[in-house]
């Protein structure tokens, strides 16, 4: 906790994930970092209630969501200007449309430091 | 005869004596070879000049003398005019120049032009040289055509020089022409012709100074006798009477031809030599005579006798002139000339004839020709010679008019019986051949053969001597003489030369047999001639062919030319009886007897018995004999008187009216028969002479075409080179042929137009039984060994209609198939002379045939199946059979591949028209695999692109192509397979989803496990715990997952979901009660709810009512079937331990209500009561069960 950057201290981080375990853990990987985890949200319509309206200094995208994708809370995000990773289990970049390639992708199950790490880097601007 | 003086001038250098000796050398075709040969043997210092004249081209410059130069040690000069000759030199004749030589002087002078005519430049030679140089000269005769050289080398011989001809010449016209008048001393091969010149002219000054004054050699004259007795017994010619100097000088010549010294050499020469005595009779024949020889003398003949032989004559006269002794015809020709220009003007003139006469044959052709050396023009007066003369280049010719005139006979003066009813006889120069006695006994027979006034011509050196009561004086000096009429005319005793005339014709064993003769025969003789009556043989027309002793009783010469009838020999008093006697023995046959004729005889009467008695001799011709039986002796006229007058008056009387009546009577008989013959002979006369003139002018004409054919043999000969030539090709064309039908081995028969084999090749044998005998046999005679039956007929179309016919045959013993073709047989005139038949041997090309038509029916067959299987084939295959056409064949599937209509199979279309891609790009038709294989031989093992269909979409194919070729050589086609892959694309791409998907689930459950663990390890529990509940756990979702891979990830039924995560929870089965419908969950659901009930039952375990004995869960679950259907599962535990009051708030309560709450947005409640612990968890079907 110590060790966290104290910017990184109160960003508020859309989680956007169906599995509740794998959830759970990003949010208590979040909170290690004092971040503000908002969220969980486990379906696209979910998610896309959250950022409406909402500040947000960034978001994880779960590309699928119980089988839909994610794309249309990215577009938002996109929209928005609010920064964002996709978290997939899917190595085929085939699937993500041309526009979102550049979208930094975090490949599950990911290392528990990358989460802190990608907040710090992508998140504090 | 000749004239010249010789070896006079310098009798001791006779070689000289008339200059140098010189010798001419003649040739023509062929002879430069033969001078090339003959020059380099020549000795330079011989002191013999050597003159050359070649035929050569007029037109054209000579270069024969630098040609013969080259090969001579002698200097080789080109004869110039005037030049005097010198010793050792060689002259060659220049072109278009006739050389002649003149005292020891070369002369040029000009050819005549006139075509037609025959340059004889070599006589020129010869004759001028003859004259000049006499006995100091020779001539050589070379290779050539024709006869030129001839007179001339007649010239040289005549005048005493040496005459030789080449043998084995190349062309031996010349040399034959020359040797045929006997002239030629020598024939010799050109190596043996110098040495034969230089002995001669070597002889020639050797004996020299052994001549008389006169040139003659006295013991030549010395033997004369003997030689002249060797002449008269080979030849039967007798020169003893010959004038001896004559002789002598021929026979002087003669030796010295022989190189002989001395005369009884000679003699014992001639002895072993019979053949050297016909040289020499050759030699003494020879004539020397000129045109008007002695001119005076014929002008006094032209001024004194010719206008009188003219006189009283009329047309229907004839002037009849004989020149016995004619030679060569100049003296003949010469009163021919005189005659003719006296003859009167108009119709009355009358004929004129001239009978020309000699024994030496070919002095006669000469004559006949009438062909004479330019050199005549010395005799002949210029007017004369145009006249009578026609020029001939370098000869003049008499005109035909005079040689009509002319008739050359053999005729020995002095054993033939001689013309007679003559004008004139002009014998010139050659009484002086003969001795005094000769000359007289031929003087009487002049005397015979002429008309009452005609005339005698002799040479000035001849006389009548002591006839002059036979001949008058017309002019002394010139030996004219005139015949006198008053003398009876008597034939000289006849023929005039020795006693035996015809020894020539009996051998002289016949001589010496006589000697040997039998006693017998003689004594038959004796008694025939003393006591047998008298008797003659006679034939039919009463000729004497034999008599014997005494018949002059009976028999005596009558009066005139002397006759052999019998009837002109009789008696007086015989000729009635003989010819009644004779005339009856002819008709009947038979023996006819007149008895008791009384026949005048020498001084009184004979009474005899005529007997003419036919026999039988072995010859045809009947021969009677004539028998003069005597009856007492000879009554004397004295003896008749001492009769009485009276009876003898009366009895005379009466004897003369008998012999007058049988006398008018045979008067009678005789004269019809000879009116009879004398009309046969007037008939017979006339037939004679018009056949006469038939035969002068077919003589004419012969002389003619004779000049003709000379100049043709030339061009023959020139024709006959070149036909060798074309033999020879000929015969090697033939032998190529020949060589062609042996090789080809092609049966050949050919067939004449009756159908007989002409001729056949030997392949032949092998369908024909044919032998080498067989030519000439029909061909349906010859045994064919194949089936032959329409040969002769197929052969008759052949010849009708000119076509060629074919068909095969088989032959029997061995199946060899031929092909027999028939064709006409034309010849290169392309006339059709027969038919040819062929057999060509097709046995093994049949037996190709078969098999050929069998494999093209395999692979037909073969075709057939390859294409159909190219049409069911599921693969397209694109063929280009040739590279140049640029043309492709694809079958029916490739078609269906394309697009295209398949309607038009597998024909060919253009290769541009596929189209081909590879991702975006297109491939130009030059890159396309097929393409490639085709232009470099590339083959492609499999290319992935895609080609455009026709409606525009493509399709995924995999293309593979090979290039075609033959022998390994440069590809010719390609081909190339197409197949679809679209399919197999198709599968590729969702399997690569597949893959992702398992891979996403793969990880996603790999990231839920981890959040597990560190959920789990979160509240750092002991490490035994920690692994067995995760175990737990992992092995939960690891039956969730089974499930679910057994579904193929579509989804899992929920009651083996329950079984699997809480019944294998528990081994007490009994203990858990499952009941609700058949639920299939979606693979989230499934994961989430697995992991739900592996909690609820752990919990159950650990403190529920499974954690005793006894205790039981239930299991239930029911579905709503609503428009937001939902599911509603219940666990209840019950006959457990009795539930705490609160539930414990631990991870698997935490979980279940927030992962149902989260994953399945539906709701887990929790309640206790006394029997356990109870849940229900309700959920939507929407997203969670799979619909259907």
């Amino acid at each position: 906790m110590t060790s966290m950057p104290p910017e990184l201290r109160g960003l508020k981080v859309l989680v956007v994930e169906d599995n509740f375990l794998v959830a759970e853990l990003i949010r208590s990987l979040l909170d290690e970092c004092g971040c503000e985890t908002i969220g969980p949200a486990p379906r696209v319509s979910l998610a896309l209630a959250l950022v409406d309206g909402r500040h947000l200094d960034g978001a994880f995208l779960d590309i699928n969501l119980a089988g839909e994708y994610c794309f249309p809370v990215a577009q938002l995000l996109r929209e928005r200007g609010i920064p964002f990773v996709f978290l997939t289990g899917y190595d085929d970049i085939e699937i993500i449309p041309p526009a979102l390639r550049e979208v930094p992708r975090i490949s599950k199950p990911f290392d528990n430091r990358n989460v802190a790490s990608i907040v710090a880097r992508l998140f504090t601007h | 005869m000749s004239k010249r003086p010789r070896g006079k001038e310098l009798p001791d250098q006779p070689a000289s004596t008339v200059g140098v000796p010189v010798v001419g050398i003649g040739a023509s075709a062929g002879g430069i070879g033969a001078l090339l040969a003959l020059l380099p043997q020549f000795q330079a210092d011989a002191g013999v000049a050597f003159v050359v004249v070649q035929h050569l081209d007029p037109h054209h410059d000579s270069i024969l003398p630098a040609l013969l130069d080259r090969s001579s040690d002698l200097p080789v000069v080109e004869a110039s005019d005037r030049v005097p000759i010198e010793p050792d030199h060689i002259y060659v004749i220049p072109p278009n120049k006739t050389l002649t030589i003149h005292d020891n002087h070369l002369q040029l002078g000009p050819v005549s032009s006139q075509r037609g005519g025959q340059r004889t430049p070599i006589d020129a030679l010869f004759q001028s040289l003859a004259l000049a140089k006499g006995e100091n000269a020779a001539c050589v005769i070379l290779s050539g055509t024709g006869s030129d050289g001839t007179l001339g080398l007649r010239a040289i011989k005549e005048e005493g020089g040496l005459t030789v001809a080449q043998e084995g010449a190349e062309y031996d016209g010349m040399m034959r022409s020359a040797v045929g008048t006997g002239m030629v001393d020598f024939v010799l091969p050109i190596s043996e012709i110098p040495a034969k010149l230089y002995d001669y002219f070597r002889h020639l000054t050797s004996i020299d100074g052994r001549k008389g004054p006169d040139g003659v050699r006295q013991e030549a004259a010395d033997h004369l006798a003997q030689i002249a007795t060797l002449l008269r017994v080979r030849t039967g010619h007798d020169f003893s009477g010959y004038k001896d100097r004559t002789v002598a000088r021929r026979i002087q010549r003669r030796m010295q031809v022989l190189q002989i010294h001395e005369v009884p050499d000679f003699i014992e020469r001639l002895r072993k030599e019979p053949q050297e005595l016909d040289i020499l009779l050759q030699d003494l024949l020879i004539g020397v005579t000129n045109f008007f020889r002695d001119p005076l003398a014929f002008e006094t003949l032209e001024l004194e006798v010719i206008p009188q032989l003219f006189e009283n004559k009329t047309a229907d006269d004839t002037i009849r002139v004989w020149v016995p002794g004619c030679s060569t015809g100049e003296e003949a020709y010469s009163i021919a000339i005189l005659l003719r220009e006296h003859l009167p003007e108009g119709r009355n003139a009358p004929r004129l004839q001239i009978f020309a006469s000699d024994i030496d044959e070919q002095a006669l052709q000469i004559a006949r020709v009438g062909r004479f050396p330019s050199t005549i023009a010395r005799d002949i007066a210029s007017d004369r010679l145009e006249r009578h003369f026609v020029r001939e280049d370098g000869t003049y010719r008499i005109a035909s008019d005079l040689r009509e005139i002319c008739l050359f006979s053999m005729h020995n003066l002095l054993r033939d019986a001689p013309f007679s009813k003559l004008d004139l006889i002009s014998c010139r120069n050659l009484l002086i051949y003969l001795a005094p006695d000769l000359q007289n006994r031929l003087i009487p027979l002049f005397h015979y053969a002429l008309n009452d006034n005609g005339f005698l011509f002799l040479g000035t050196s001849e006389n009548i001597t002591r006839h002059t009561r036979l001949f008058s004086t017309v002019d002394k000096a010139h030996r004219i003489f005139r015949r006198r009429v008053q003398h009876e005319r008597r034939l000289p005793e006849f023929p005039l030369t020795a006693p035996d005339g015809k020894r020539r014709r009996l051998p002289p064993v016949d001589q010496q047999a006589g000697d040997h003769e039998s006693l017998q025969s003689l004594a038959e003789r004796q008694l025939l001639d003393r006591y047998a009556p008298a008797f003659v043989v006679i034939n039919a027309d009463g000729d004497v062919l034999h008599g014997s002793s005494r018949t002059g009783k009976y028999l005596e010469l009558a009066p005139g030319a002397p006759r052999i009838d019998i009837f002109s020999m009789a008696r007086p008093g015989l000729r009635p009886e003989l010819r009644g006697a004779i005339h009856k023995a002819v008709t009947t046959g038979q023996i006819a007897i007149q008895r008791n004729i009384a026949v005048g005889t020498n001084g009184g009467r004979q009474t005899l018995d005529l007997i003419v008695h036919p026999i039988k001799p072995t010859a045809a011709e009947p021969l009677y004999m004539v028998i003069f039986q005597d009856i007492g002796g000879i009554k004397g006229v004295a003896e008749e008187t001492t009769e009485n007058a009276e009876e003898l008056e009366s009895s005379n009387l009466r004897q003369l009216e008998i012999e007058l009546r049988a006398t008018k009577e045979r008067l009678q008989t005789t004269t019809e028969e000879l009116e009879s013959s004398n009309e046969e002979l007037k008939s017979g006369n006339e037939e004679l002479s018009s056949m006469n003139e038939e035969l002068q002018s077919a003589n004419e004409e012969l002389e003619t075409s004779k000049e003709e054919l000379q100049s043709i043999n030339e061009e023959l000969q020139t024709v006959n080179a070149e036909l060798n030539a074309r033999v020879e090709e000929l015969s090697r064309a033939n032998s190529d042929i020949a060589n062609l039908l042996e090789s080809t081995q092609i049966a050949t028969v050919f067939l004449d137009r009756n159908l007989a084999v002409k001729s056949f090749t030997p392949a032949a044998k092998e369908v024909f039984r044919l032998v080498e005998s067989d030519p000439g046999r029909p061909i349906t005679h010859v045994r064919a060994l194949f089936q032959s039956d329409t040969v002769q007929e197929d052969a008759e179309r052949v010849l009708r209609t000119l076509a060629t016919i074919e068909h095969q045959v088989e032959t029997g013993h061995n199946g060899a198939r031929y092909m027999m073709r028939m064709m006409p047989y034309r010849t290169v005139e392309n006339v059709i002379s027969g038919v040819v038949i062929t057999f060509a041997d097709v046995t093994r090309i049949s037996a190709a045939e078969a098999r050929i038509s069998e494999l093209t029916q395999a692979l037909r067959n073969r075709i057939q199946s390859l294409e159909t299987l190219l049409d069911l084939l599921p693969v397209g295959i694109m063929i280009v059979e040739d590279g140049r056409s640029g043309q492709v064949r694809i079958n029916r599937y490739g078609t269906e591949l394309l697009g295209e209509p398949s309607g038009d199979g597998i024909n060919p279309r253009p290769f541009t028209r596929v189209r081909l891609f590879e991702g975006e790009q297109e491939i130009g038709p030059i890159d396309q695999p097929l393409q490639r294989a085709v232009g470099s031989g590339e083959s492609t093992p499999g290319f992935e692109g895609q080609v455009l269909r026709a409606d525009g979409s493509r399709v995924d194919v995999l293309m593979m192509a090979t290039p075609l070729s033959d022998d390994g050589r440069e590809p010719r086609g390609a081909t190339a397979a197409l197949i679809d892959i679209s399919d197999r694309k198709r599968a590729e791409a969702h399997q690569q989803v597949l893959l992702y998907e398992l891979q996403h689930r793969v990880k996603n459950i790999l990231a839920v496990i981890s959040a597990l663990a560190t959920r789990m390890l979160s509240g750092s529990p002991p490490p035994a715990e920690f692994a067995k509940s995760f175990q737990g756990r992992l092995k939960s979702m690891a039956g969730t997952h089974e499930l679910l891979s057994r579904s193929n990830w579509k989804g899992a039924d929920l009651r083996q979901l329950v079984e699997a995560t809480v019944r294998d929870q528990n081994p007490m089965h009994d203990a858990i009660a499952i009941d609700g419908p058949d639920l299939m969950l979606t693979p989230n659901a499934s994961a989430t709810l697995g992991l739900v009930l592996y909690e609820l039952a752990t919990n159950a375990v650990k403190h529920g009512a499974l954690s005793s004995a006894g205790g039981r869960v239930e299991v239930k679950w029911r579905q709503h079937h609503a428009s937001d259907a939902r599911v509603v599962l219940t666990w209840k535990e019950l006959d457990g331990p009795p539930p705490p009051g609160t539930i414990e708030e631990g991870f698997g309560v935490h979980f279940v209500k927030n992962a149902v709450q989260f994953e399945l947005l539906g709701s887990a409640v929790a309640s206790t009561d006394a029997a356990g612990m109870q849940w229900t968890i309700e959920f939507g079907a929407q997203g969670n069960v799979q619909e259907g």
